[in-house]
Protein backbone atom coordinates (compact mmCIF):
# COMPACT_ATOMS: atom_id res chain seq x y z
CA UNK A 1 0.00 0.00 0.00
CA UNK A 2 1.42 3.50 -0.90
CA UNK A 3 1.33 5.74 1.45
CA UNK A 4 -1.24 8.45 1.00
CA UNK A 5 -3.59 6.47 -1.12
CA UNK A 6 -7.53 6.17 -0.22
CA UNK A 7 -7.74 3.36 -2.29
CA UNK A 8 -6.50 -0.67 -2.35
CA UNK A 9 -5.32 -2.40 -5.51
CA UNK A 10 -7.60 -4.87 -5.70
CA UNK A 11 -7.08 -6.72 -9.50
CA UNK A 12 -3.70 -7.08 -10.92
CA UNK A 13 -3.17 -5.89 -14.80
CA UNK A 14 -4.15 -9.77 -15.67
CA UNK A 15 -6.77 -9.97 -13.72
CA UNK A 16 -8.36 -7.23 -15.79
CA UNK A 17 -7.41 -8.22 -19.21
CA UNK A 18 -8.35 -11.43 -18.34
CA UNK A 19 -11.77 -10.14 -17.64
CA UNK A 20 -11.97 -7.75 -20.07
CA UNK A 21 -10.97 -10.48 -23.12
CA UNK A 22 -13.84 -12.87 -21.18
CA UNK A 23 -16.63 -10.12 -21.41
CA UNK A 24 -16.19 -8.69 -24.60
CA UNK A 25 -15.75 -12.44 -26.33
CA UNK A 26 -18.58 -13.37 -24.36
CA UNK A 27 -21.00 -10.50 -25.59
CA UNK A 28 -19.72 -11.11 -29.03
CA UNK A 29 -20.56 -14.88 -28.87
CA UNK A 30 -23.83 -13.56 -27.68
CA UNK A 31 -25.10 -11.53 -29.83
CA UNK A 32 -23.90 -13.67 -32.78
CA UNK A 33 -25.18 -17.06 -31.88
CA UNK A 34 -29.02 -16.83 -30.43
CA UNK A 35 -30.11 -15.27 -34.34
CA UNK A 36 -29.09 -18.92 -35.22
CA UNK A 37 -30.94 -21.06 -32.44
CA UNK A 38 -33.76 -18.48 -32.44
CA UNK A 39 -34.20 -18.32 -36.41
CA UNK A 40 -37.70 -17.93 -36.91
CA UNK A 41 -38.11 -15.19 -34.25
CA UNK A 42 -38.72 -11.85 -35.93
CA UNK A 43 -35.45 -10.52 -34.75
CA UNK A 44 -33.65 -13.19 -35.47
CA UNK A 45 -33.27 -12.02 -39.37
CA UNK A 46 -32.69 -8.61 -38.44
CA UNK A 47 -29.84 -9.29 -36.43
CA UNK A 48 -27.99 -11.48 -38.68
CA UNK A 49 -28.80 -8.92 -41.58
CA UNK A 50 -26.41 -6.64 -39.44
CA UNK A 51 -23.66 -9.32 -38.96
CA UNK A 52 -23.70 -9.92 -42.80
CA UNK A 53 -25.43 -13.34 -43.19
CA UNK A 54 -25.11 -16.47 -41.14
CA UNK A 55 -21.60 -17.07 -42.61
CA UNK A 56 -19.88 -14.14 -41.64
CA UNK A 57 -21.64 -14.05 -37.59
CA UNK A 58 -20.16 -18.26 -37.90
CA UNK A 59 -16.98 -16.38 -38.49
CA UNK A 60 -17.52 -13.71 -35.66
CA UNK A 61 -18.58 -16.18 -33.12
CA UNK A 62 -15.89 -18.63 -33.86
CA UNK A 63 -13.52 -15.91 -33.38
CA UNK A 64 -14.95 -14.87 -30.27
CA UNK A 65 -14.90 -18.62 -29.39
CA UNK A 66 -11.04 -18.72 -30.09
CA UNK A 67 -10.12 -15.93 -28.06
CA UNK A 68 -12.19 -17.04 -25.11
CA UNK A 69 -10.86 -20.28 -25.02
CA UNK A 70 -7.22 -18.88 -24.99
CA UNK A 71 -8.10 -16.45 -22.23
CA UNK A 72 -9.28 -19.90 -20.38
CA UNK A 73 -6.07 -21.98 -21.32
CA UNK A 74 -4.03 -19.11 -20.08
CA UNK A 75 -5.66 -18.52 -16.85
CA UNK A 76 -5.19 -22.47 -16.25
CA UNK A 77 -1.57 -21.64 -16.71
CA UNK A 78 -1.89 -19.01 -14.58
CA UNK A 79 -3.92 -20.97 -11.87
CA UNK A 80 -1.01 -23.89 -12.01
CA UNK A 81 2.14 -20.94 -11.67
CA UNK A 82 0.33 -19.99 -8.91
CA UNK A 83 -0.04 -22.97 -7.13
CA UNK A 84 3.20 -25.17 -7.99
CA UNK A 85 5.32 -22.26 -8.44
CA UNK A 86 3.99 -19.69 -6.17
CA UNK A 87 2.58 -22.38 -3.74
CA UNK A 88 -0.33 -20.34 -3.26
CA UNK A 89 -2.96 -21.60 -0.37
CA UNK A 90 -5.76 -23.44 -2.01
CA UNK A 91 -8.45 -23.35 0.86
CA UNK A 92 -8.25 -20.19 2.96
CA UNK A 93 -9.96 -16.08 2.95
CA UNK A 94 -7.17 -15.90 -0.51
CA UNK A 95 -8.68 -18.42 -2.44
CA UNK A 96 -11.50 -18.46 -4.78
CA UNK A 97 -12.40 -22.21 -3.74
CA UNK A 98 -15.79 -22.06 -1.82
CA UNK A 99 -15.53 -23.23 1.79
CA UNK A 100 -17.51 -23.15 4.87
CA UNK A 101 -17.82 -19.06 5.69
CA UNK A 102 -19.53 -18.60 1.83
CA UNK A 103 -22.92 -21.22 3.18
CA UNK A 104 -22.61 -18.38 6.24
CA UNK A 105 -22.60 -15.94 4.06
CA UNK A 106 -25.41 -16.75 1.96
CA UNK A 107 -27.28 -18.05 4.92
CA UNK A 108 -26.69 -14.00 6.74
CA UNK A 109 -27.44 -12.86 3.08
CA UNK A 110 -30.86 -14.44 3.24
CA UNK A 111 -31.45 -12.66 6.66
CA UNK A 112 -30.01 -9.34 6.30
CA UNK A 113 -32.77 -9.46 3.18
CA UNK A 114 -35.26 -10.32 5.26
CA UNK A 115 -34.25 -7.68 8.29
CA UNK A 116 -33.10 -10.66 10.74
CA UNK A 117 -29.49 -9.53 10.79
CA UNK A 118 -26.50 -7.32 10.05
CA UNK A 119 -24.88 -8.02 6.47
CA UNK A 120 -22.02 -10.48 6.67
CA UNK A 121 -19.08 -9.47 7.09
CA UNK A 122 -17.20 -10.77 3.40
CA UNK A 123 -13.70 -12.34 2.93
CA UNK A 124 -11.40 -11.13 0.03
CA UNK A 125 -14.16 -12.91 -2.49
CA UNK A 126 -17.93 -13.02 -1.58
CA UNK A 127 -19.99 -16.23 -2.71
CA UNK A 128 -21.40 -14.82 -5.30
CA UNK A 129 -18.03 -13.91 -7.09
CA UNK A 130 -17.01 -17.37 -6.72
CA UNK A 131 -19.74 -18.62 -8.48
CA UNK A 132 -19.61 -16.31 -10.94
CA UNK A 133 -15.74 -17.50 -11.48
CA UNK A 134 -16.90 -21.18 -11.10
CA UNK A 135 -19.64 -20.71 -13.29
CA UNK A 136 -16.76 -19.47 -16.36
CA UNK A 137 -15.34 -23.14 -15.89
CA UNK A 138 -18.77 -25.00 -16.15
CA UNK A 139 -19.35 -22.75 -18.96
CA UNK A 140 -16.45 -23.08 -21.24
CA UNK A 141 -16.41 -27.20 -19.93
CA UNK A 142 -19.93 -27.47 -21.63
CA UNK A 143 -20.24 -24.52 -24.48
CA UNK A 144 -16.73 -24.58 -24.97
CA UNK A 145 -16.85 -28.50 -25.86
CA UNK A 146 -19.66 -28.82 -27.37
CA UNK A 147 -19.07 -25.78 -29.64
CA UNK A 148 -15.73 -27.56 -30.44
CA UNK A 149 -17.28 -30.53 -31.42
CA UNK A 150 -20.28 -28.41 -33.63
CA UNK A 151 -17.37 -26.51 -35.15
CA UNK A 152 -15.78 -30.08 -36.40
CA UNK A 153 -18.65 -32.58 -36.89
CA UNK A 154 -16.93 -34.67 -38.79
CA UNK A 155 -13.97 -35.03 -36.47
CA UNK A 156 -16.54 -35.68 -34.19
CA UNK A 157 -18.33 -38.22 -36.29
CA UNK A 158 -14.95 -39.77 -36.67
CA UNK A 159 -14.23 -40.55 -32.74
CA UNK A 160 -18.06 -41.22 -31.34
CA UNK A 161 -21.76 -41.62 -33.07
CA UNK A 162 -22.88 -38.49 -35.11
CA UNK A 163 -26.00 -38.53 -32.17
CA UNK A 164 -23.37 -36.65 -29.91
CA UNK A 165 -23.89 -33.47 -32.63
CA UNK A 166 -27.48 -33.43 -31.52
CA UNK A 167 -26.31 -33.46 -27.72
CA UNK A 168 -23.82 -30.78 -28.75
CA UNK A 169 -26.63 -28.42 -30.01
CA UNK A 170 -28.44 -29.13 -27.30
CA UNK A 171 -26.22 -28.53 -24.44
CA UNK A 172 -24.68 -25.88 -26.59
CA UNK A 173 -27.60 -24.25 -26.84
CA UNK A 174 -29.30 -24.37 -23.57
CA UNK A 175 -25.75 -23.71 -21.59
CA UNK A 176 -25.71 -20.41 -24.17
CA UNK A 177 -29.04 -19.32 -22.90
CA UNK A 178 -28.01 -19.62 -19.04
CA UNK A 179 -24.70 -18.01 -19.42
CA UNK A 180 -26.81 -14.89 -21.04
CA UNK A 181 -29.70 -15.15 -18.46
CA UNK A 182 -27.30 -15.53 -15.41
CA UNK A 183 -25.00 -12.65 -16.86
CA UNK A 184 -28.26 -9.84 -17.47
CA UNK A 185 -30.24 -10.92 -14.37
CA UNK A 186 -27.60 -12.10 -11.52
CA UNK A 187 -24.22 -10.90 -12.20
CA UNK A 188 -24.93 -7.49 -13.53
CA UNK A 189 -26.85 -6.57 -10.51
CA UNK A 190 -24.86 -8.10 -8.25
CA UNK A 191 -21.11 -6.66 -9.63
CA UNK A 192 -22.61 -3.32 -10.74
CA UNK A 193 -26.55 -2.37 -9.60
CA UNK A 194 -26.54 -3.27 -6.35
CA UNK A 195 -26.98 -0.01 -3.85
CA UNK A 196 -23.09 0.07 -2.72
CA UNK A 197 -21.87 0.52 -6.39
CA UNK A 198 -24.65 1.98 -8.33
CA UNK A 199 -24.39 2.36 -11.21
CA UNK A 200 -21.93 0.60 -11.40
CA UNK A 201 -18.60 -0.81 -9.73
CA UNK A 202 -15.68 0.08 -11.84
CA UNK A 203 -13.09 -2.00 -9.67
CA UNK A 204 -13.11 -4.76 -12.26
CA UNK A 205 -11.27 -2.44 -15.02
CA UNK A 206 -9.52 -0.07 -12.98
CA UNK A 207 -8.41 -2.63 -10.29
CA UNK A 208 -8.42 0.00 -7.71
CA UNK A 209 -11.39 0.05 -5.16
CA UNK A 210 -11.71 2.70 -2.71
CA UNK A 211 -10.55 1.95 0.74
CA UNK A 212 -13.60 3.63 2.38
CA UNK A 213 -16.22 1.41 0.46
CA UNK A 214 -13.77 -1.84 1.39
CA UNK A 215 -14.43 -0.82 4.62
CA UNK A 216 -18.07 -1.08 4.23
CA UNK A 217 -18.08 -3.89 1.91
CA UNK A 218 -16.14 -6.70 2.63
CA UNK A 219 -15.73 -5.47 6.39
CA UNK A 220 -13.67 -9.10 6.86
CA UNK A 221 -11.16 -8.53 4.33
CA UNK A 222 -10.45 -5.02 5.44
CA UNK A 223 -9.92 -6.10 8.78
CA UNK A 224 -7.12 -8.70 7.81
CA UNK A 225 -5.41 -6.08 5.35
CA UNK A 226 -5.14 -3.72 8.19
CA UNK A 227 -3.86 -6.27 10.29
CA UNK A 228 -1.29 -7.43 7.96
CA UNK A 229 -0.48 -3.52 7.90
CA UNK A 230 -1.42 -3.92 3.60
CA UNK A 231 -3.60 -1.01 4.72
CA UNK A 232 -3.35 1.59 6.83
CA UNK A 233 -6.68 1.93 9.26
CA UNK A 234 -9.09 5.05 8.71
CA UNK B 1 -61.64 -7.80 -125.83
CA UNK B 2 -60.39 -11.12 -123.87
CA UNK B 3 -63.10 -13.29 -124.97
CA UNK B 4 -62.40 -12.78 -128.33
CA UNK B 5 -58.89 -13.32 -127.18
CA UNK B 6 -59.98 -16.61 -126.26
CA UNK B 7 -61.88 -17.86 -129.04
CA UNK B 8 -59.49 -17.17 -130.98
CA UNK B 9 -56.98 -19.61 -130.05
CA UNK B 10 -54.71 -20.16 -131.26
CA UNK B 11 -53.60 -17.21 -132.02
CA UNK B 12 -53.08 -16.81 -135.76
CA UNK B 13 -49.23 -16.17 -135.51
CA UNK B 14 -46.89 -14.48 -133.33
CA UNK B 15 -45.46 -15.55 -130.03
CA UNK B 16 -47.05 -18.99 -128.62
CA UNK B 17 -48.31 -18.09 -124.98
CA UNK B 18 -47.37 -21.39 -122.92
CA UNK B 19 -50.99 -21.54 -120.91
CA UNK B 20 -53.92 -19.24 -121.81
CA UNK B 21 -54.21 -16.11 -119.24
CA UNK B 22 -56.81 -17.49 -117.27
CA UNK B 23 -55.64 -20.64 -116.49
CA UNK B 24 -52.40 -19.26 -115.35
CA UNK B 25 -54.39 -17.11 -113.09
CA UNK B 26 -55.35 -21.09 -111.81
CA UNK B 27 -51.92 -22.87 -112.12
CA UNK B 28 -50.32 -19.20 -110.10
CA UNK B 29 -53.19 -19.52 -107.06
CA UNK B 30 -52.22 -23.87 -106.39
CA UNK B 31 -48.85 -22.84 -106.44
CA UNK B 32 -49.02 -20.50 -104.27
CA UNK B 33 -51.46 -22.83 -102.05
CA UNK B 34 -48.73 -25.75 -102.18
CA UNK B 35 -46.04 -23.51 -101.59
CA UNK B 36 -47.38 -21.83 -98.61
CA UNK B 37 -49.01 -24.77 -97.50
CA UNK B 38 -46.14 -25.44 -94.64
CA UNK B 39 -46.59 -21.98 -93.85
CA UNK B 40 -50.08 -22.16 -93.39
CA UNK B 41 -49.05 -25.21 -90.98
CA UNK B 42 -46.30 -22.68 -89.55
CA UNK B 43 -49.37 -20.35 -88.79
CA UNK B 44 -51.39 -22.97 -87.03
CA UNK B 45 -48.45 -23.30 -84.53
CA UNK B 46 -47.86 -19.89 -84.31
CA UNK B 47 -51.02 -19.65 -82.28
CA UNK B 48 -50.02 -21.95 -80.33
CA UNK B 49 -49.56 -21.22 -77.30
CA UNK B 50 -50.70 -18.11 -77.86
CA UNK B 51 -53.78 -19.26 -80.00
CA UNK B 52 -54.34 -21.80 -76.75
CA UNK B 53 -54.14 -18.70 -74.02
CA UNK B 54 -57.47 -16.66 -75.95
CA UNK B 55 -59.30 -19.33 -73.97
CA UNK B 56 -57.03 -20.58 -71.19
CA UNK B 57 -55.51 -17.46 -70.56
CA UNK B 58 -59.04 -16.26 -69.08
CA UNK B 59 -58.94 -17.17 -65.46
CA UNK B 60 -62.83 -17.62 -65.23
CA UNK B 61 -62.08 -20.84 -68.10
CA UNK B 62 -63.37 -24.15 -66.36
CA UNK B 63 -63.97 -27.47 -67.95
CA UNK B 64 -67.64 -27.81 -68.59
CA UNK B 65 -68.27 -31.28 -68.02
CA UNK B 66 -70.31 -31.51 -65.04
CA UNK B 67 -68.15 -32.45 -61.75
CA UNK B 68 -69.39 -32.94 -58.15
CA UNK B 69 -66.52 -31.48 -56.80
CA UNK B 70 -67.40 -28.19 -58.44
CA UNK B 71 -65.67 -27.30 -61.80
CA UNK B 72 -61.81 -27.66 -62.79
CA UNK B 73 -60.11 -24.73 -63.22
CA UNK B 74 -58.39 -24.83 -66.85
CA UNK B 75 -56.79 -21.24 -66.63
CA UNK B 76 -52.88 -21.24 -67.37
CA UNK B 77 -51.36 -17.62 -66.11
CA UNK B 78 -50.12 -16.21 -69.56
CA UNK B 79 -47.41 -14.48 -67.69
CA UNK B 80 -46.03 -16.83 -65.17
CA UNK B 81 -45.70 -19.30 -68.45
CA UNK B 82 -44.22 -16.58 -70.51
CA UNK B 83 -41.48 -16.30 -67.38
CA UNK B 84 -41.42 -19.96 -66.39
CA UNK B 85 -38.62 -22.01 -67.94
CA UNK B 86 -40.65 -23.42 -70.28
CA UNK B 87 -41.87 -20.59 -71.07
CA UNK B 88 -40.68 -20.43 -75.34
CA UNK B 89 -41.82 -24.16 -75.50
CA UNK B 90 -45.15 -24.40 -77.20
CA UNK B 91 -48.52 -26.12 -75.30
CA UNK B 92 -47.84 -28.69 -77.47
CA UNK B 93 -44.68 -29.45 -77.11
CA UNK B 94 -45.93 -30.99 -73.72
CA UNK B 95 -49.73 -31.64 -73.83
CA UNK B 96 -49.10 -34.38 -76.36
CA UNK B 97 -52.08 -36.02 -78.86
CA UNK B 98 -54.18 -32.38 -78.16
CA UNK B 99 -52.61 -30.68 -81.53
CA UNK B 100 -55.60 -29.14 -83.47
CA UNK B 101 -57.83 -31.75 -80.96
CA UNK B 102 -60.89 -29.99 -78.87
CA UNK B 103 -59.16 -31.41 -75.39
CA UNK B 104 -61.95 -31.69 -72.86
CA UNK B 105 -63.06 -34.60 -75.51
CA UNK B 106 -60.24 -36.88 -74.24
CA UNK B 107 -60.19 -35.67 -70.67
CA UNK B 108 -61.82 -38.21 -69.43
CA UNK B 109 -59.45 -40.79 -68.10
CA UNK B 110 -57.46 -39.51 -65.56
CA UNK B 111 -54.95 -41.97 -65.93
CA UNK B 112 -54.02 -41.61 -69.28
CA UNK B 113 -53.48 -37.99 -68.44
CA UNK B 114 -51.30 -38.94 -65.93
CA UNK B 115 -48.85 -41.30 -68.33
CA UNK B 116 -48.93 -38.72 -71.01
CA UNK B 117 -47.91 -36.02 -68.64
CA UNK B 118 -44.80 -38.24 -67.76
CA UNK B 119 -44.13 -39.16 -71.38
CA UNK B 120 -43.84 -35.78 -72.27
CA UNK B 121 -41.30 -34.92 -69.43
CA UNK B 122 -39.16 -38.12 -70.73
CA UNK B 123 -39.29 -36.92 -73.80
CA UNK B 124 -36.97 -34.13 -73.22
CA UNK B 125 -35.70 -35.08 -69.72
CA UNK B 126 -34.79 -38.57 -69.98
CA UNK B 127 -32.35 -39.28 -67.91
CA UNK B 128 -34.39 -37.10 -64.74
CA UNK B 129 -36.80 -39.66 -65.62
CA UNK B 130 -34.66 -43.17 -65.72
CA UNK B 131 -33.90 -41.67 -62.01
CA UNK B 132 -37.33 -40.66 -61.55
CA UNK B 133 -37.98 -44.76 -62.60
CA UNK B 134 -35.69 -46.13 -59.43
CA UNK B 135 -37.50 -43.79 -56.95
CA UNK B 136 -39.99 -44.63 -54.57
CA UNK B 137 -42.10 -41.96 -55.75
CA UNK B 138 -42.38 -43.90 -59.73
CA UNK B 139 -42.80 -47.37 -57.37
CA UNK B 140 -45.84 -45.99 -55.55
CA UNK B 141 -47.33 -44.27 -59.17
CA UNK B 142 -46.63 -47.70 -60.81
CA UNK B 143 -48.76 -49.64 -58.03
CA UNK B 144 -51.84 -47.77 -58.46
CA UNK B 145 -51.27 -44.15 -59.97
CA UNK B 146 -51.56 -42.59 -56.39
CA UNK B 147 -47.94 -41.96 -56.41
CA UNK B 148 -45.99 -38.51 -56.75
CA UNK B 149 -45.37 -38.04 -61.14
CA UNK B 150 -42.68 -35.05 -61.87
CA UNK B 151 -45.53 -32.45 -61.70
CA UNK B 152 -46.51 -33.23 -58.65
CA UNK B 153 -43.46 -31.38 -57.14
CA UNK B 154 -41.97 -29.38 -60.12
CA UNK B 155 -45.94 -28.03 -60.72
CA UNK B 156 -46.66 -27.67 -64.96
CA UNK B 157 -46.98 -24.28 -66.38
CA UNK B 158 -44.59 -22.31 -63.77
CA UNK B 159 -41.04 -24.22 -63.58
CA UNK B 160 -38.45 -22.29 -62.30
CA UNK B 161 -35.07 -21.80 -64.04
CA UNK B 162 -32.23 -23.53 -61.83
CA UNK B 163 -28.71 -23.44 -61.79
CA UNK B 164 -27.62 -26.75 -60.25
CA UNK B 165 -25.58 -25.75 -57.19
CA UNK B 166 -26.20 -22.22 -57.02
CA UNK B 167 -29.76 -22.40 -55.84
CA UNK B 168 -30.88 -19.46 -53.48
CA UNK B 169 -31.77 -19.69 -49.56
CA UNK B 170 -35.24 -18.61 -50.77
CA UNK B 171 -35.87 -21.08 -53.31
CA UNK B 172 -34.17 -24.23 -51.24
CA UNK B 173 -36.47 -22.79 -48.49
CA UNK B 174 -39.75 -22.50 -50.76
CA UNK B 175 -38.91 -26.10 -52.19
CA UNK B 176 -38.78 -28.07 -49.23
CA UNK B 177 -41.82 -26.37 -47.74
CA UNK B 178 -43.99 -26.34 -51.07
CA UNK B 179 -42.92 -29.41 -52.92
CA UNK B 180 -41.62 -31.79 -50.55
CA UNK B 181 -43.10 -30.63 -48.03
CA UNK B 182 -46.65 -30.36 -49.28
CA UNK B 183 -46.89 -34.29 -48.74
CA UNK B 184 -44.06 -35.05 -46.32
CA UNK B 185 -45.13 -31.84 -43.91
CA UNK B 186 -44.40 -33.75 -40.91
CA UNK B 187 -40.56 -33.90 -41.71
CA UNK B 188 -40.55 -30.47 -43.12
CA UNK B 189 -41.64 -29.40 -39.84
CA UNK B 190 -39.16 -31.42 -37.59
CA UNK B 191 -36.24 -30.82 -40.11
CA UNK B 192 -37.28 -26.91 -39.70
CA UNK B 193 -35.82 -26.93 -35.98
CA UNK B 194 -32.41 -28.37 -37.35
CA UNK B 195 -29.47 -26.67 -38.12
CA UNK B 196 -29.83 -26.45 -41.89
CA UNK B 197 -32.95 -24.96 -42.25
CA UNK B 198 -32.27 -22.33 -39.70
CA UNK B 199 -29.34 -21.39 -42.06
CA UNK B 200 -31.46 -21.18 -44.66
CA UNK B 201 -33.99 -19.22 -43.52
CA UNK B 202 -31.36 -16.69 -42.76
CA UNK B 203 -30.49 -16.84 -46.29
CA UNK B 204 -27.80 -18.79 -46.35
CA UNK B 205 -27.74 -20.67 -49.38
CA UNK B 206 -25.35 -23.20 -49.02
CA UNK B 207 -27.05 -25.18 -46.10
CA UNK B 208 -28.67 -27.75 -47.24
CA UNK B 209 -32.29 -28.92 -48.52
CA UNK B 210 -34.14 -31.63 -49.00
CA UNK B 211 -33.11 -32.55 -51.86
CA UNK B 212 -29.34 -32.01 -51.09
CA UNK B 213 -29.37 -35.10 -49.31
CA UNK B 214 -32.44 -37.28 -50.42
CA UNK B 215 -31.46 -36.59 -54.33
CA UNK B 216 -33.71 -34.69 -56.60
CA UNK B 217 -35.14 -37.65 -58.52
CA UNK B 218 -34.10 -40.60 -56.86
CA UNK B 219 -35.81 -39.55 -53.19
CA UNK B 220 -33.56 -41.50 -51.16
CA UNK B 221 -34.73 -42.81 -48.02
CA UNK B 222 -31.29 -42.22 -46.14
CA UNK B 223 -31.07 -44.23 -42.76
CA UNK B 224 -27.62 -43.60 -40.60
CA UNK B 225 -24.41 -45.66 -41.39
CA UNK B 226 -25.72 -46.74 -44.70
CA UNK B 227 -23.05 -46.41 -47.55
CA UNK B 228 -25.39 -44.37 -49.20
CA UNK B 229 -26.19 -41.94 -46.54
CA UNK B 230 -21.99 -41.47 -45.91
CA UNK B 231 -22.21 -40.78 -49.87
CA UNK B 232 -24.97 -37.61 -49.35
CA UNK B 233 -23.41 -36.25 -46.32
CA UNK B 234 -19.94 -36.63 -48.16
CA UNK B 235 -20.93 -33.89 -51.08
CA UNK B 236 -21.05 -30.95 -48.46
CA UNK B 237 -18.68 -32.84 -45.23
CA UNK B 238 -16.13 -34.32 -47.26
CA UNK B 239 -14.54 -36.00 -44.05
CA UNK B 240 -17.96 -37.75 -42.88
CA UNK B 241 -17.53 -41.48 -41.58
CA UNK B 242 -19.97 -44.07 -40.91
CA UNK B 243 -20.54 -42.78 -37.39
CA UNK B 244 -21.14 -39.17 -38.12
CA UNK B 245 -24.45 -40.08 -40.11
CA UNK B 246 -25.68 -40.88 -37.06
CA UNK B 247 -26.78 -37.59 -36.66
CA UNK B 248 -30.46 -37.48 -36.31
CA UNK B 249 -31.68 -34.94 -38.25
CA UNK B 250 -35.92 -34.89 -38.15
CA UNK B 251 -36.35 -34.51 -34.77
CA UNK B 252 -38.87 -32.58 -33.17
CA UNK B 253 -38.90 -29.77 -30.92
CA UNK B 254 -39.04 -31.55 -27.81
CA UNK B 255 -36.69 -34.67 -29.09
CA UNK B 256 -39.44 -36.74 -28.25
CA UNK B 257 -38.80 -38.85 -31.08
CA UNK B 258 -35.21 -38.84 -30.46
CA UNK B 259 -32.95 -41.30 -29.03
CA UNK B 260 -33.58 -41.44 -24.95
CA UNK B 261 -29.98 -40.36 -24.55
CA UNK B 262 -30.24 -37.47 -26.34
CA UNK B 263 -34.15 -36.67 -24.52
CA UNK B 264 -32.51 -37.43 -21.18
CA UNK B 265 -29.47 -34.98 -21.88
CA UNK B 266 -32.21 -32.65 -23.26
CA UNK B 267 -34.79 -32.70 -20.12
CA UNK B 268 -31.31 -32.43 -17.96
CA UNK B 269 -29.89 -29.55 -19.04
CA UNK B 270 -34.06 -27.21 -19.69
CA UNK B 271 -34.34 -28.12 -16.20
CA UNK B 272 -31.02 -27.11 -15.40
CA UNK B 273 -31.59 -23.89 -17.44
CA UNK B 274 -34.71 -22.97 -15.30
CA UNK B 275 -33.45 -24.19 -11.94
CA UNK B 276 -30.52 -22.26 -11.92
CA UNK B 277 -32.07 -19.11 -13.42
CA UNK B 278 -34.83 -18.74 -11.03
CA UNK B 279 -33.16 -19.67 -8.22
CA UNK B 280 -30.46 -16.74 -9.37
CA UNK B 281 -32.96 -14.22 -10.28
CA UNK B 282 -35.36 -15.12 -7.20
CA UNK B 283 -32.26 -14.28 -4.78
CA UNK B 284 -31.15 -11.15 -6.90
CA UNK B 285 -35.16 -10.02 -6.32
CA UNK B 286 -34.86 -10.46 -2.75
CA UNK B 287 -31.69 -8.16 -2.69
CA UNK B 288 -33.51 -5.84 -4.87
CA UNK B 289 -36.59 -5.56 -2.41
CA UNK B 290 -34.56 -5.10 0.71
CA UNK B 291 -32.53 -2.40 -1.22
CA UNK B 292 -35.28 -1.06 -2.07
CA UNK B 293 -36.91 -0.79 1.28
CA UNK B 294 -33.55 1.08 1.83
CA UNK B 295 -33.68 3.14 -0.57
CA UNK B 296 -37.39 3.96 0.44
CA UNK B 297 -36.78 4.51 3.80
CA UNK B 298 -33.78 6.84 3.33
CA UNK B 299 -35.90 8.82 0.61
CA UNK B 300 -38.58 8.90 3.40
CA UNK B 301 -36.47 10.06 6.26
CA UNK B 302 -35.49 12.76 3.59
CA UNK B 303 -38.96 13.67 2.88
CA UNK B 304 -40.11 13.45 5.99
CA UNK B 305 -37.43 16.62 7.01
CA UNK B 306 -38.12 18.29 3.48
CA UNK B 307 -41.64 18.37 4.66
CA UNK B 308 -40.93 19.63 8.37
CA UNK B 309 -38.68 22.35 7.19
CA UNK B 310 -41.48 23.66 4.96
CA UNK B 311 -44.25 23.52 7.30
CA UNK B 312 -42.03 25.29 9.67
CA UNK B 313 -41.15 27.96 6.50
CA UNK B 314 -44.69 28.39 6.31
CA UNK B 315 -45.98 28.37 10.39
CA UNK B 316 -43.03 31.16 10.42
CA UNK B 317 -44.16 33.24 8.08
CA UNK B 318 -47.35 33.25 9.75
CA UNK B 319 -46.02 34.19 12.53
CA UNK B 320 -44.30 36.51 10.90
CA UNK B 321 -47.82 38.24 9.69
CA UNK B 322 -49.03 37.67 13.00
CA UNK B 323 -46.62 39.64 14.68
CA UNK B 324 -46.62 42.32 12.11
CA UNK B 325 -50.76 42.52 12.60
CA UNK B 326 -50.10 42.66 16.18
CA UNK B 327 -48.06 45.54 16.09
CA UNK B 328 -50.23 47.70 13.34
CA UNK B 329 -53.03 47.25 15.26
CA UNK B 330 -51.06 47.50 18.77
CA UNK B 331 -53.04 44.69 20.84
CA UNK B 332 -49.75 43.44 22.16
CA UNK B 333 -51.10 39.78 21.56
CA UNK B 334 -48.74 37.35 21.30
CA UNK B 335 -49.73 33.89 19.66
CA UNK B 336 -50.16 31.93 22.57
CA UNK B 337 -50.48 28.07 22.43
CA UNK B 338 -49.53 27.54 19.03
CA UNK B 339 -46.60 29.34 19.28
CA UNK B 340 -44.60 26.71 20.86
CA UNK B 341 -44.67 23.61 17.92
CA UNK B 342 -43.79 25.77 15.23
CA UNK B 343 -41.08 26.81 17.10
CA UNK B 344 -39.99 23.09 17.63
CA UNK B 345 -40.37 22.39 14.02
CA UNK B 346 -38.23 24.79 13.14
CA UNK B 347 -35.28 23.73 14.85
CA UNK B 348 -35.69 20.85 13.40
CA UNK B 349 -35.77 22.52 9.79
CA UNK B 350 -32.98 23.77 10.69
CA UNK B 351 -31.03 20.43 11.46
CA UNK B 352 -31.51 19.54 7.60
Amino acid sequence: MEEGKDYYVRFSWYHRLSHFVMMTTFIGAALTGPPLKYSYDFWAQAMMSFWGGVHNAGLIHRVMAGFMVGDFVVHLLYLAYHIVVRKAKIIGPDSILFWKKDLLDLIGMVKWFFDRGERPRFERYTFWEKFDYWAVFWGIAMIGTSGFALWFPTVTGRFVSGIFLNVARIIHGDEAILAIGWILFVHLYNSHLRMNVFPMDPVIFTGKVPIEHLKHDKAAWYDRLVREGKIKPE
Amino acid sequence: MRVRRLGSWPPPGGRRLPWPPGVRLWVLAVALVLVFLPALAGTAWALDPEGCLICHGDPNFVDPTPDPNGPTSLYVNPQAFKKSVHGNNACSTCHRGFVLTIPQHQLDATKDFRQVAIEACESCHPNEFMQYQTSTHAKLYYQDQAGPICISCHGSHEIRRVRLGQESADFKMSMARDSCGRCHKDKFEKAKHEFHFKALSLGYSPAATCFDCHGFHENLALKSGEEETVRQCRKCHPGATKGFTYFQMHLDEGFENAWWGVRAVYLFFSTLLIVVLVVGIAYTTVHMQKETRMILGVLGRGLGRLFGFIRALEEESVRESMRARGATEETGKEPGAGGDAPAHDDEKGGEV
